[in-house]
């Protein structure tokens, strides 16, 4: 009898150990610190970029969950922003589904940073099948952080990887310390990353737990980041808690029916924002 | 969790027990310890506690703080409880975060399982208000409900001196996940005498379960003493 418990038990311990892993090799063995740590040596032979406007008035566009695929909605989303001659748009995670033939297409797709600066973090999708690999290869770094500098003053953006659905603790500490020592040298601070901090409906969508969630709760309101843009959740939402406006925006995938982009305007030195759905 | 058993007198009770791990927010080994007493009668029980930081980057000296009650039902063979509860947790200087819900919790030979409901809410408490000069309307975020759960399998029927566990869940004493985290516990329990038993437990964090892209999130353990008074 106890024996048969006893394989019963096993039996049952190795399942659960089984489920809370099934995820290839190849993505468990490179951990949120190990492509924080590539980020950094990214970003050690990679300045940080400053993009210079001519007035004190912007505009960026983001996105996310673009999942290419399909190149229809990512197209249009580039020639809007080429027409609107935004500063820079932030790509904010699953641009693909982590497959290489999709990452090609998604470079192929992409305008040149001469013509539209842009930006990118990795999402989830963009993790799967050792689609890191495929990420760092043709984006670099997924932790980051660029300014954009007025006549009159400078903003902070700040990129962060979630794509785990952790910080992990070194990108949480890096980012502890940007805030800390540059923050008050900035106007406005925003931050951009994939996974959605909040749960402002019931969704099937990985969060931050929910002590990470505290913690980024409390980074951002200590240090009055004005806005934190995500995707992930593919439906948009916009929270205000303390000063920091929290975004999820609609997928830019392809056949999604509220299929759309986000933008930001920096106008009298406030910073005000749309959901503009194609 | 602890489950009541259908006792038709008073009967208090305390458990007192202590964690200790690492997690990718608490810059390094956390310590904390935590106090339960309950007061079980004839079906009914109620439950308050508090939890401690001994060692923590958290620097409230308290940081959490619950209170429920719960009754135990039986519809012809079936008997389960029920059970409502609050919580209080701090988890900075300047952030709050409660928690109410209910759950229902049954226990068969060699399984426990509760299911629920919960509803989070994040404060900004005063202090932080006062400080950066929030607007009254923006201190607080309400998500809606979340689904709790806890599967337990006993190596030995539930009720043996000794017993083994494995669980799956997102509920602990002060801290609800949400339905997309799901924890892993590794439980050991010994009654030393009749009204005092030691337990233990190993419990494995991961992040992004259902991203499909896990990650390491952290771990602690835990040790502690029910001691049912009288």
């Amino acid at each position: 009898m106890e024996h048969q418990l006893t394989s019963r038990f096993a039996l049952l311990f190795l399942t659960v150990l089984t489920l809370s892993s099934c995820t290839k090799q190849e993505d468990i063995e490179i951990t949120a610190n190990q492509r924080f740590i590539q980020s950094m040596d990214w970003n050690n032979t990679h300045s940080y970029r400053e993009i210079i406007v001519p007035d004190n008035d912007y505009m960026i566009l983001s996105m996310g969950d673009s999942h290419v695929g399909g190149t229809n909605n990512l197209d249009n989303f580039f020639n809007t922003a080429r027409m609107k001659k935004v500063a820079a748009v932030v790509m904010a995670g699953d641009l693909t589904t982590g497959q290489k033939n999709d990452y090609n297409m998604f470079e192929k797709h992409l305008p040149p940073q001469d013509s539209l600066v842009s930006f990118s973090v990795a999402g989830n999708h963009d993790l799967f099948s050792g689609g890191w690999n495929e990420y760092y290869s043709r984006f670099g770094s997924s932790s980051y952080y660029f300014t954009i500098k007025t006549p009159h003053t400078a903003d902070l953006f700040i990129c962060l990887e979630t794509g785990g659905g952790t910080l992990g603790t070194r990108q949480l500490e890096w980012l502890t310390n940007l805030l800390r020592t540059a923050r008050t040298g900035y106007r406005h601070c925003i931050v951009f990353t994939h996974n959605n901090i909040l749960r402002p409906r019931h969704t099937d969508s990985t969060n931050p737990l929910v002590e990470e969630t505290g913690a980024l709760l409390n980074l951002f309101a200590e240090y009055q980041v004005d806005m934190v843009i995500t995707g992930h959740d593919h439906k948009q939402d916009a929270t205000i808690f303390g000063i920091t406006t929290y975004i999820i925006m609609d997928a830019l995938k392809d056949g999604e029916s509220n299929a759309g982009y986000f933008q930001i305007r920096v106008e009298n030195g406030n910073i005000g924002y749309e959901f503009e759905n194609f | 969790m602890l489950i009541f058993s259908a006792a038709v007198t008073a009967q208090p009770g305390v458990s007192i027990y202590t964690d200790l791990g690492s997690n990718n927010v608490s810059n390094g080994i956390f310590i904390k310890s935590a106090a339960l007493g309950f007061y079980k009668y004839g079906k009914n029980k109620f439950e308050a506690g508090f939890q401690t930081n001994l060692k923590n980057n958290n620097k409230n000296g308290f940081s959490g703080y619950t209170i429920s009650a719960s009754r135990n039902i039986s519809i012809k063979d079936i008997s389960f409880g029920l059970k409502g509860f609050f919580t209080l947790t701090l988890p900075s200087e300047i952030l709050s975060e409660t928690n109410w819900g209910a759950l229902i919790e049954m226990r068969h030979r060699h399984f426990e399982m509760s299911m629920g409901t919960n509803f989070r809410t994040y404060n900004l408490r005063q202090n932080a208000v006062t400080r950066y000069e929030i607007d009254n309307t923006q201190t607080k975020i309400h998500e809606v409900y979340n689904l709790m759960y806890s599967f337990c399998y006993y190596l030995k029927p539930v009720d043996e001196n000794w017993n083994i566990g494995l669980s799956v869940t997102n509920i602990d004493y002060f801290n609800i996940n949400q339905e997309t985290n799901p924890v892993i516990n590794l439980k050991g329990m010994y009654k030393i005498s009749s009204p005092v038993a030691l337990y233990m437990q190993a419990t494995y964090k991961s992040a992004g379960v259902t991203n499909l892209e896990l990650n390491y999130f952290g771990f602690f353990f835990r040790t502690g003493i029910i001691w049912n008074i009288n």
